[in-house]
């Protein structure tokens, strides 16, 4: 994304991860639609998402944002009311355009997440 | 675990890594037959608490499912190893869906009882009616929900598969 800032979380949740920063968003931005950060589809339910296949994905607080960043792009008005999903395989990256209290609160709360051990603890490990 | 598409759901199953579910079920040629009738089960429950607004659960859209979504199905096939629950095994689907968990009582007396009761909501504020179970076994789903804090907020969302080997 050109601008904003890019907060990097090292995690070993592989293909996951992704699902965790969106279901952490989600708690906040309960009205989130999502676009696919590569094709531009829209999605406007989380089961909706091809979480197999995404490669990047935009977070929009409601509808009505997505459309404006479609018309405006990155004007100040619409600041901090996308959030931008970049997933590799040992990190993700979370871009956002400003630090504020909640964007900090969600950065904090999907880092949080991504330490959940049922992530990357193997069955075996657990049984043991 | 291949790249090839599945072409039905033991193919799912063990392109997913958890053949295990067919392999030491006994006897193993009527593995499959079972799961197809839990699916059915589940799904049975569905209509039975959404009528009208049934989720799509079928062995067809599992299998559509795991090509576009592998980690979260792959979630659920452990769940069908894990509990025989159709009301529970539904609660694992709606949560691999999107809905949250808004409340969660869990009540145990040593050797007397087990109850456990969820109560799931859509981001919209939509709750589904209560998933309850006494079987002492499904408490072992919980080991795949995931956690976060929001502040200092707790929360539980997500149903995870567990890693197989490393």
């Amino acid at each position: 994304m050109i601008g904003g800032i890019d907060i990097q979380l090292p995690t070993m949740a592989g293909d996951s991860a992704i699902e965790v920063a969106i279901r952490v968003i989600r708690q906040c931005w309960p009205q989130a639609v999502f676009e696919n950060g590569i094709s531009g589809e829209r999605y406007n339910a989380f089961w909706d998402i091809p979480l197999g296949v995404i490669e990047e994905l935009f977070v929009y607080q409601e509808s009505k944002y997505a459309d404006a960043w479609d018309d405006e792009g990155a004007v100040p008005k619409l600041s901090n009311t996308m959030i931008h999903l970049i997933p590799e395989d040992d990190m993700l990256t979370v871009v956002i355009d400003q630090r504020d209290q909640q964007m900090n609160e969600i950065i904090s709360a999907i880092a949080s997440g991504l330490r959940d051990e049922i992530l990357f603890v193997s069955a075996e490990a657990v049984a043991a | 675990m291949t790249d090839s598409t599945p072409q039905n759901l033991e193919d799912a199953i063990r392109q997913a890594g958890e053949g295990w579910l067919i392999d030491t079920f006994s006897p193993s040629d009527r593995a499959i037959d079972h799961i197809r009738q839990t699916i059915e089960d589940v799904r049975q429950e569905a209509m039975n608490r959404f009528q009208g607004n049934t989720p799509d659960l079928t062995e067809d859209s599992l299998v559509q499912d795991y090509c576009r979504r592998p980690q979260q199905v792959r979630g659920f096939f452990q769940a069908l190893g894990g509990t025989r629950t159709p009301e529970m095994l539904l609660m694992v689907w709606r949560i691999i869906q999107g809905m949250e968990i808004k409340n969660v009582s869990i009540s145990y007396q040593r050797q007397q009882s087990f109850a456990v009761k969820v109560i799931l909501v859509s981001p919209y504020g939509e709750e589904d009616p209560p998933y309850t179970s006494n079987n002492i076994n499904d408490f072992a789903l919980f080991r795949h929900i995931g956690l976060s804090e929001i502040g200092t907020r707790p929360v539980m969302d997500g149903f995870y598969a567990m890693r197989v080997g490393r």
